[in-house]
């Protein structure tokens, strides 16, 4: 396998797609559950949680740009095969496909829950599957461009969901907040731990790298991307804290959700009936990017081709989501996720540059 | 583009797998009531909303008996050929002897069943909810759930009753060192009214503070933005202030004066340490719209002196509204909660501070600023 992607510039896009991608890819499935794991991690400190995932964040995009940016034009396969040869680099590649994967089930069943706790009791699982995959099989079908495509359009159909938040505030508790640092230091890095779990898809930058025309700017879009993730949950988190008590928070599973269901409108009774149906168009770029990583690892890894590749993986997602019936499956299954990702996107990536400067060191030495 | 085509046609196909459900057959329920039957089962009252094409407004209701809240609706299918909805329940009402049990195991189906809204209204009624809602004599008959969930929209809108939605009550429940209140509800010669605010120990009905202490409850819960009440002074308060032009009779009867337009702000300062000792510092601003003695008011010192007299009067109706609270062992207002907010130590939680409660001392400081007295001197 090469280590660097030779591609024609039609297929690449410009770095300030970089933004959509990355912000999508970490906003999903998370966000409505975010302020109650928080809280029953950190209590009501939880936002200063948040600001420390912030910095963390900022920091491992620095780290993964910084990663990418000692070779020319490479994704992390390549750099795992460069680093460890070929048999230990795409056994990483694998673990990484793999990952992805639980990540992609995870948040089609998280989103199918919600929609069946909420809207369609009595809507069967794989008709919902059904409905999503083949939206994502159609993106993906398109290309990398229509992927990309996909997110910037999802992203201001969906964005405005924000502002309808001005309704709770206005039945927000400051007490609550206070004092501040009621929780111990430790909980609180916990509950930073806790946010990660929620910002997974950080790791798409270690894949679409190659595939951006302007690399020079990629960094501003990165942080950008990464800060107005950071801040989206630090707004639900704020004022879900305001909004619940302590005890209540702790109780409510999908908190952000939960939030919308105070708003109506002379026409509109129930908001959070809308705001869950428009949760769709949150998860969709997440099916999309991750499905494409998968997709475009298996053939970078193996040579796969990629349409009988991307049938397996909605046949494979399709059955599997289906057979995973129960909430508590459910649970264990996006808290193993949450787990393996830390490690993977959280952890691995410093090991790596790691790697890397300690290469460098060894050249420099050997040549001089 | 073959294979898309017949996708696009098996989607819009499947589409049809979605439930259904067409208004007509629907009955919405608009609102509940809870009762205690002898055998401690819950009796259950459901108003429900029909839409009929031809006739306009028409709703029902239907009574159940069951041992859980949604059983009822389960036992009460049988009463009604509409399907039964519960997306627009906007009121909840439960029979005293019912809440005196702990509201939260019925509310518990509220809160987790995502099809019921946020913002419903609850209320306790001391006479059972089956009359009540099936009481005949108030304005939007028949529909009586809507009835009540209008007069406590309105009441809440007046600032004559506290914030009663689910949401409220619920965090209320949960925030440590309060307690929830609700607006309690009573049948006045066949009709539905509010007859005072019910007290809560966490989740358990303990007492009903009566309508005229409403508004101190309401004084120490609330920042008023244009509320308005009516106060008894003592009778020779303002003696000396009295217009010389009606000598004859100018003190005659007792002293009312009734102020609109309240503004307030409450300051709960809590004493570091100990959560019984607190401070509760009230400005309040208002109108004079009436007054039953003929008072010159053009005098400053007049003024000052009602304003004196006003205060005073709050002070005392407030001391005593609190140990009414105190008696009853509940803190609507939330002083525990306060204390928490600007305490690390000696922390208050819902357990020990219902055992401090009658410990509580609040010193009440209130200024009161009359506006303006009319458009008469």
């Amino acid at each position: 396998m090469k280590t660097n992607i030779r591609l024609n510039p039609d297929k690449s896009v410009q770095a300030f797609y970089l933004f959509f991608i990355i912000h999508t890819s970490q906003i999903g499935a998370g966000l409505m559950g975010v302020p109650r794991i928080l809280a029953l991690e950190a209590g009501v400190d939880a936002w200063i949680s948040v600001l420390i995932a912030g910095v963390y964040l900022h920091f491992i995009a620095y780290v993964m740009l910084s990663i990418l940016k000692s070779y020319d034009n490479a994704d992390i396969l390549g750099i795992q095969c460069d680093l460890f040869g070929k048999w230990v680099g795409k056994t990483l590649g694998l673990v990484y496909v793999l990952y992805i994967f639980q990540l992609l089930l995870t948040v089609l069943k998280n989103y199918i829950e919600v929609v069946q706790v909420f809207v369609f009791p009595e809507m069967p699982i794989w008709l919902m599957a059904l409905f999503l995959i083949s939206l994502m099989v159609y993106s993906i079908v398109g290309g990398f461009r229509v992927v990309v495509g996909t997110s910037v359009i999802f992203f201001f159909l969906t964005i405005w969901l924000a502002f309808t938040i001005y309704k709770p505030i206005t039945y927000m508790d400051l007490e609550h907040f206070l004092p501040v640092m009621q929780t111990s230091p430790w909980d609180v890095l916990k509950g930073a731990q806790q946010v990660t779990f929620s910002v997974l898809g950080l790791e798409i930058l270690l894949f679409v790298y190659p595939y951006i025309q302007n690399k020079k700017e990629a960094a501003l879009p990165v942080h950008l991307g990464v800060f107005f993730t950071t801040f989206l949950i630090m707004l639900v988190t704020v004022v879900s804290i305001g909004y619940f008590s302590p005890d209540q928070l702790k109780q409510t599973v999908w908190a952000t959700l939960s939030l919308f269901k105070i708003i109506s409108f002379s026409v509109l009774e129930r908001f959070d009936f809308i705001a869950v149906a428009l949760w769709m168009m949150v998860i969709i770029p997440n099916l999309v990017l991750f499905g494409w990583m998968i997709v475009h690892s298996l053939k970078r890894l193996f040579n796969f081709s990629e349409k009988p590749s991307l049938y397996t993986l909605a046949v494979l997602l399709f059955i599997i989501s289906v057979i995973i019936e129960e909430r508590i499956g459910l649970n264990e299954l996006t808290n193993w996720t949450g787990r393996i990702g830390f490690w993977i996107v959280f952890i691995y990536p410093l090991f790596i540059y790691m790697v890397i400067i300690l290469k460098k060191l060894l050249k420099k030495g050997q040549t001089s | 583009m073959k294979k898309w085509t017949i996708l696009i046609i098996i989607i819009t196909f499947l589409s049809g797998c979605i439930p259904k459900s067409y208004i007509e057959t629907l009955g919405i329920i608009t609102a509940v009531g809870y009762d205690l039957t002898e055998e401690d089962r819950i009796r259950g009252t459901l108003v429900m909303f029909q839409f009929d094409p031809a006739a306009s407004g028409t709703s029902q209701v239907v009574t159940g008996e069951a041992d859980t809240s949604k059983g009822i609706r389960f036992s009460t299918g049988r009463l009604t050929s509409h399907e039964l909805v519960s997306g627009q329940v906007r009121l909840e009402i439960f029979e005293n002897k019912l809440a005196e049990r702990g509201m939260m195991k019925y509310m518990d189906t509220l809160q987790r069943d995502a099809k019921v809204s946020d913002m419903g209204y609850l209320a306790t009624s001391e006479v059972p909810t089956e009359e009540l809602l099936k009481s005949e004599n108030d304005e939007d008959r028949p529909n009586t759930g809507s009835y009540i969930q209008k007069l406590i929209e309105k009441s809440i809108k007046n600032e004559s009753i506290p914030n009663a939605v689910l949401s409220t009550f619920i965090h209320d429940y949960y925030d440590e060192g309060r307690d929830p209140t609700l607006p309690s509800l009573t049948l006045d010669e066949d009709k539905a009214v509010i007859n005072g605010i019910s007290l809560f120990q966490n989740d358990r009905l303990v007492n009903t503070i009566s309508q005229e202490r409403m508004f101190f409850v309401m004084l120490m819960m609330h920042e008023f933005k244009h509320g308005q009440f009516q106060l008894q002074l003592p009778n020779d308060a303002l003696t000396m202030y009295h217009k010389k032009e009606s000598m004859e009779s100018p003190g005659k009867g007792p002293l009312h004066v009734s102020l609109h337009e309240i503004k307030t702000k409450r300051k709960i300062t809590p004493t570091k340490g100990t959560p019984t000792k607190q401070t509760l510092k009230l400005e309040m601003e208002g109108r004079l719209l009436e007054i039953t003695q003929d008072t010159d008011l053009k005098n400053n010192k007049a003024i000052e002196a009602l304003e004196k007299e006003i205060e005073k009067k709050v002070e005392n109706q407030l001391e005593e509204t609190l140990q009414v609270l105190k008696d009853n062992q509940v803190d609507p207002v939330g002083f525990g909660a306060k204390y928490n907010a600007f305490n690390r130590s000696n922390r208050v939680t819902n357990e020990n501070w219902r055992e401090q409660i009658p410990d509580l001392q609040v010193e009440f400081q209130v200024n009161f600023k009359l506006l303006r007295y009319g458009i008469t001197e």
